[in-house]
């Protein structure tokens, strides 16, 4: 009978389910736990960094990686969270005018530079190469991305904005995508981070942006006036951004901010 | 015992209730009329609306031969091709652009594609293409069961009077089954209309150019501009709730029976 099989096959459910959501639920109130917002570009290093933090200084930190706008609206929707480390300075000085930062200090650079790919039908020698016409660019989203913004900057400083403009073919709403399209070769160049190239050197090539052309977005940490563990919280930051955090940030293609 | 079993509806209708009325509160009246009048909201809304529509114009022919051929025809491997029809639907819509970025881009088949003129890669024809993977496996789903639901007996009938297979279609199965299918259409739309990570990954998130109504919401949201984000969504929800009270007052209107089935008691 069809019925009873469905019932059957419900009951196997909620005996699966059910102590599946126990063990979520224990996992979720882990309140003692430090919540950690970072910016999803800096996954690597800061993954290594926190399992080296939580060995070290026996606490719990639970990270939140997303696009570093959104950590910050989660945040101030939510009003919890101990730690932001967003990709960009940008961030951390807008929670300061709505007075929700304790404590900040720079960690590293986020240095944008043209990505391209090493096995792509046009070869990228130089800045200029992006207004060649036919080229497939692709930038962020100047509102929505740090690097995007940063992009739009260069164009103006480098006199070729109105022919790269033309050269554009998509933007895109988070770095990493940008970076997909270029290993896929679906673009011929992109404006991406530095640490992003760094990071799949094999595929991707990379021609530095003269440094006076934008100001550099720095990775900054922050502790949050919302968290309810100041003190273990200056605790995490502090360690975000000393010395030996810099130097693993580094390992992955970060350029030291002091 | 009525009244036990109405509160889960109770409950569940004041959450969504709940949630909507939790965004509208967020932005104040000035700031949602500038939004509603902003250019990139009317872009959005109109894109949304081509798109969807685009999507459901190739989802609905394909969807629906799909589910009748399935729904008729017996043949090896049958079980498995069923199953993986179901992907698209358990996929995560990201990863299903991702797939159809990777299969559709430079790689595959990005340059025979390109060589017809048909560029989906960044282009709104993309976005088409996106919505409607997402969109055919929820109208095979429900038209198969509508097709399977339908009495063999009339098609063997109408065939028996002579009827060729396409009038036997047209005729007696299509009508019989159009209200389900009608309702599994309307759902597909909804979900092409609130669609972002497919789209997103295959067109891109330009704006002003492949920028849906979730794109802007996302890309507002994600600058922090609360404000517009929400405005945005509010303009989505706004014109889907329009379309599917319109699309139900229409069915309701269109003779169709309303049966309210008496509450079972016991005697």
């Amino acid at each position: 009978m069809p019925n009873s099989r469905c019932f059957r096959l419900i009951a196997v459910l909620l005996l699966v389910l059910f102590p599946a959501a126990g063990s979520f639920s224990s996992a979720l109130a882990g309140e003692d736990d430090l919540l950690l917002y970072s910016g999803a570009g800096l996954r690597q290093p800061v993954e290594e960094l926190i399992q080296r933090f939580q060995e070290e200084s026996g606490l719990k930190v639970r990270i939140n990686f997303a696009g570093s706008g959104q950590l910050m609206t989660r945040y101030l929707a939510s009003g919890q969270g101990d730690v932001f480390l967003p990709g960009s300075h940008f961030y951390v000085d807008k929670l300061k005018e709505k007075d929700q930062v304790l404590w900040a200090s720079p960690v590293v650079l986020h240095v944008p530079v043209v990505g391209f790919p090493k096995s792509g039908r046009e070869k990228i020698g130089s800045f200029a190469d992006l207004a060649r016409p036919g080229l497939k660019v692709g930038l962020g989203d100047p509102k929505a991305m740090a690097l995007g913004r940063t992009a739009e900057d260069i164009l103006a400083a480098s006199g070729l904005g109105d022919r790269i403009r033309a050269n554009t073919v998509v933007r895109a709403a988070t770095v990493k995508q940008l970076v997909l399209y270029l290993l896929k070769g679906d673009l011929d160049a992109a404006i991406v981070a530095r640490a992003d190239v760094f990071q799949n050197q094999d595929q991707l090539g990379m021609v530095e942006i003269d440094p006076s052309w934008y100001r550099p977005e720095i990775v900054t940490v922050a502790v949050l006036s919302g968290s309810k563990q100041v003190e273990r919280a200056k605790k995490l930051a502090g360690f975000l951004a000393s010395p030996p955090a810099v130097e693993t940030f580094g390992r992955y293609g970060f350029l030291p901010a002091k | 015992m009525g009244g036990l079993v109405a509160l889960p509806l109770l409950g569940f209708g004041l959450l969504v209730a709940g949630v909507v009325l939790a965004l509208v509160v967020q932005v104040d009246p000035g700031e949602l009329w500038s939004a509603l009048r902003a250019e990139e909201t009317l872009f959005a809304l109109r894109f949304s609306l081509e798109v969807s529509a685009g999507a459901m114009s190739a989802a609905i022919p394909l969807g629906i031969a799909s589910a009748y051929f399935m729904s008729r025809r017996d043949f090896p491997g049958k079980r498995l091709l069923d199953a993986l029809l179901d992907l698209p639907l358990v996929m995560p819509p990201l990863i299903a652009g991702v797939g159809l970025l990777f299969l559709l881009g430079r790689g595959l088949l990005g340059e025979p594609l390109a060589r017809l003129g048909l560029g989906l890669i960044f282009t709104p024809l993309g976005a088409v293409a996106a919505q409607a993977f997402i969109a055919t496996p929820i109208i095979i789903r429900n038209a198969k069961a509508a097709f399977e639901s339908v009495d063999p007996g009339f098609q063997e009938t109408a065939m028996v009077l002579g009827l060729s297979p396409w009038r036997v279609f047209f005729q007696v199965n299509l009508p019989l089954a159009g209200r389900s299918i009608a309702a599994g259409v309307i759902l597909a739309w909804a979900r092409t209309m609130g669609e972002f990570g497919a789209t997103l990954m295959v067109a891109g998130a330009t704006r002003l150019s492949t920028e849906t109504l979730p794109i802007a919401v996302y890309l507002n949201l994600a600058s922090g501009e609360l404000g517009i984000a929400v405005s945005c969504a509010l303009v989505l929800l706004a014109v889907c709730f329009g379309v599917l009270v319109c699309l139900r007052l229409l069915a309701g209107g269109r003779g169709a029976k309303k049966r309210s089935l008496p509450w079972p008691s016991s005697a």
